[in-house]
């Protein structure tokens, strides 16, 4: 079922063309590029793993350490020789042929929201929402005609309890280069929050192709409300292959369960089939908040307490069978030659076991995982000190993963130089 | 279908943790109510679940009843990464609350006493996790063990015993202790962790999650570590025990088709 706004809606699909173009021909959805060099990418996932993940408690585990460091899972083998995980991702272990790990991530901030930024626009300007997500630029460059051009799935902008993360959209590019956002409950119902506040707007109105078309120019005049998200948002209404894209009850049962019924899970689905559909950039939020266990927040993965309950209880189990998931539907699809996957959070957790018997902040290293567009499979890449507090090699930061996921997006550093985007990174190339 | 197949309670798919069996076969047990809360259910065989504490709006989790169902106790959800041990009295709805301090902090899995004199629970300690006990007005706060991540600790039908895990030799292994924290012994080696031990109403059995080769299964062992059986095992996840008020069944959470539901299991 697709939701729109706060309601369900039985979208007709002999909603015209027409609305569509009405819609999309106020303001073009995204900026379009004259020549493009050919994307390796055609389509990015990025899993944003919203609180920071341990990176001693999934995929960098120190065995050998000292009790206080090494923490209570076991570890197993993976597809790699010589790589073990701990023991909560057998699924992720078992296809790690399949992906690229990262064991030297490092950022430049230990507060979630400005590590946020920086992990998610690749510059310290990031933290002041001065400077785009690569998401946003992705949009610039390659923009679509049809669809939005940066997704991202999700309850809402992320944020802690303090307040939301500021370097997350477009910066000063604008509005119109932030993510386009759209919910996805665990039961896979898809949600378009963009249009919640617009007057007049009802189920009745979007069943009815007319009074659609008249609330669609009634609301083209009007400016207040018809900003860059509504647009798109009724222009994703409109469009057929969008509305079947976001309507996850198209999927086959068996696929849908592969997923699992989480919220994670289902959206993962919803981002697979977005890319389907030709959407270059899709973000996949964890959660809205960082927070693990707080009044109204969503389970993030910032575990200052309980950190070796939450693990085993829902966020190892729930990451490692969508993950597995959605590699092996890319793959299944042939999807994956042609789409990026990158898992990653802010920053990682501290080696040492904090006295809440749990780990705390540690931007000093953690890891991301890659797959799909010529990432070798089963490359480790960097590594990190016996205890998992410092890369022993060079350290990858947030830049480096920017323009390696822009240049692989198209963005190549030309034109990452004419759009002012992280100057001087270079991509990562060991992991092709 | 065979007599020995795992039996549907719930049908919803929502993701479920903790189930408790009542004296009266009730089932109460936490769900994933919204993207946000957790909340307690109560299940009647045959009927809709009902809200435990339909007032609730923070989320709670792990109910734990005495064996009267006089009193129970509960892990709210009260702030910033602070959970409160919540002990309350059935009939008057009368609150005693264990509050491990300001910041982040909090209890987790607690176990009441048979006889509902205390409350074991894990709690966070400079050393690692610790099982600790309070009274039932949530006073006097004895720390149990020391050393390791301790958790999941289960009061014995007669009260004599705890089983728990804990890290304390590497990784999380089933142990026994008395209740009073001293004879600790290590109950069965296995490889792959072991996590949310149950006793038996008759005491002589333990119901534990065993990570095996990478699935969650539910298992049961003697407590000195003999008659290793599986009671759950599947494709997918099976996990949370709680047996049945005549011992007859094992009710788990289990992950069918990526949806979560409650199941009971004969229990051999």
């Amino acid at each position: 079922m697709f939701e729109v706004g706060g309601f369900r809606s039985a979208l007709h699909g002999s909603v015209s063309r027409r609305a569509f173009l009405t819609a999309s021909a106020v303001t073009p959805l995204a900026g379009t590029a004259a020549a493009r060099p050919a994307a390796r990418a055609r389509s990015v996932i990025v899993l944003w793993l919203w609180g920071a993940p341990s990176h001693l408690d999934t995929f960098d585990p120190k065995p050998n350490a000292p009790a206080e460091v090494r923490g209570p899972f076991g570890t197993i083998p993976t597809r790699t020789a010589g790589v073990r995980f701990t023991e909560l991702f057998p699924k992720t272990a078992a296809r790690s042929d399949r992906f690229a790990l990262v064991r030297s991530n490092v950022n430049f901030d230990g507060d979630h929201l400005k590590a946020g930024s920086i992990g998610l626009t690749g510059m310290l300007e990031g933290k002041d929402a001065e400077v785009p997500n690569f998401g946003s630029v992705v949009a610039r460059h390659r923009g679509t005609a049809d669809l939005p051009a940066f997704l991202a799935i999700g309850r809402g902008h992320p944020r802690d309890v303090v307040g939301p993360m500021k370097g997350y959209g477009g910066g000063t590019w604008g509005r119109n280069f932030d993510p386009f956002l759209v919910g996805c409950s665990p039961a896979g119902e898809t949600d378009v929050p963009a249009l919640r506040l617009l007057d007049g707007l009802s189920p009745a109105a979007l069943d009815d192709r007319r009074r659609l078309l008249g609330e669609l120019d009634r609301h083209a005049r009007d400016a207040d409300k018809w900003d860059a998200a509504r647009r798109r948002a009724y222009a994703l209404l409109t469009a057929p292959e969008a509305r079947a894209a976001l309507d996850l009850t198209r999927e086959r049962a068996p696929t849908r369960a592969a997923y699992g019924h989480t919220s994670f899970g289902q959206s993962c689905l919803l981002a697979r089939r977005l890319v389907e559909a030709g959407v270059p950039y899709v973000q996949v939020n964890w959660s809205q908040y960082v927070e693990a266990m707080t009044p109204n927040c969503d389970f993030g993965w910032d575990t200052h307490i309980f950190n070796f309950d939450l693990l085993p209880d829902r966020h190892g189990p729930v990451f490692d069978r969508v993950y597995a998931a959605l590699l092996d539907d890319l793959r299944d699809r042939g999807l994956l030659d042609t789409t990026l996957v990158v898992a990653l959070g802010e920053f990682g957790r501290t080696p040492r076991i904090n006295g809440q018997a749990s780990r705390d902040h540690w931007p000093q290293c953690y890891f991301s995982l890659w797959a799909g567009c010529g990432v070798r499979g089963g490359t480790v890449v960097g590594d990190s000190d016996r205890t998992g507090a410092a890369p022993l090699t060079e350290p990858v930061t947030p830049g480096m993963v920017g323009a390696t996921i822009l240049e692989l997006a198209g963005v190549d550093s030309q034109a990452r130089a004419e759009l002012r985007v992280l100057p001087g990174q270079r991509v990562i190339h060991e992991l092709f | 279908m065979n007599s020995s197949d795992p039996v549907r309670l719930t049908t919803d798919g929502a993701a479920k943790f903790d189930p408790v069996v009542l004296a009266n076969g009730d089932i109460v047990y936490g769900v994933l109510e919204t993207a946000v809360q957790t909340r307690l259910l109560r299940l009647r065989p045959g009927a809709t679940p009902v809200k435990l504490h339909p007032e609730a709006t923070t989320s709670e989790f792990e109910a734990t009843f005495t064996a009267d169902g006089a009193h129970y106790a509960f892990v709210q959800s009260r702030g910033n990464l602070n959970l409160k041990l919540v002990i309350r009295e059935a009939a008057t709805g009368k609150d005693a609350v264990f509050d491990p301090g300001g910041g982040f902090a909090g209890v987790r899995r607690p176990s009441f006493h048979p006889g509902g004199e205390r409350v074991c629970f894990g709690a966070p300690a400079p050393t690692g996790q610790d099982i600790a006990v309070v009274g039932r007005d949530g006073r006097d706060r004895r720390t149990l063990t020391a050393g390791g991540i301790n958790n999941w600790p289960a009061y014995s039908p007669d009260g004599g015993w705890i089983a728990f895990c804990s890290s304390r030799d590497g990784t999380f292994d089933l142990y026994v202790m008395n209740a009073d924290g001293t004879g600790v012994r290590r109950v069965i080696a296995l490889d792959g962790m072991q996590l949310r031990p149950a006793w038996a109403p008759d005491g002589r059995r333990l119901a534990f999650t065993w990570n095996r080769g990478g699935v969650y299964e539910v298992h049961a062992v003697n407590p000195d570590g003999t008659g290793l059986r599986p009671l759950a095992a599947a494709a997918e996840r099976s996990d949370y025990p709680a047996w049945t008020p005549d011992g007859g069944a094992v009710v788990f959470v289990g992950e069918r088709g990526g949806a979560s539901d409650l199941y009971r299991v004969p229990a051999e």
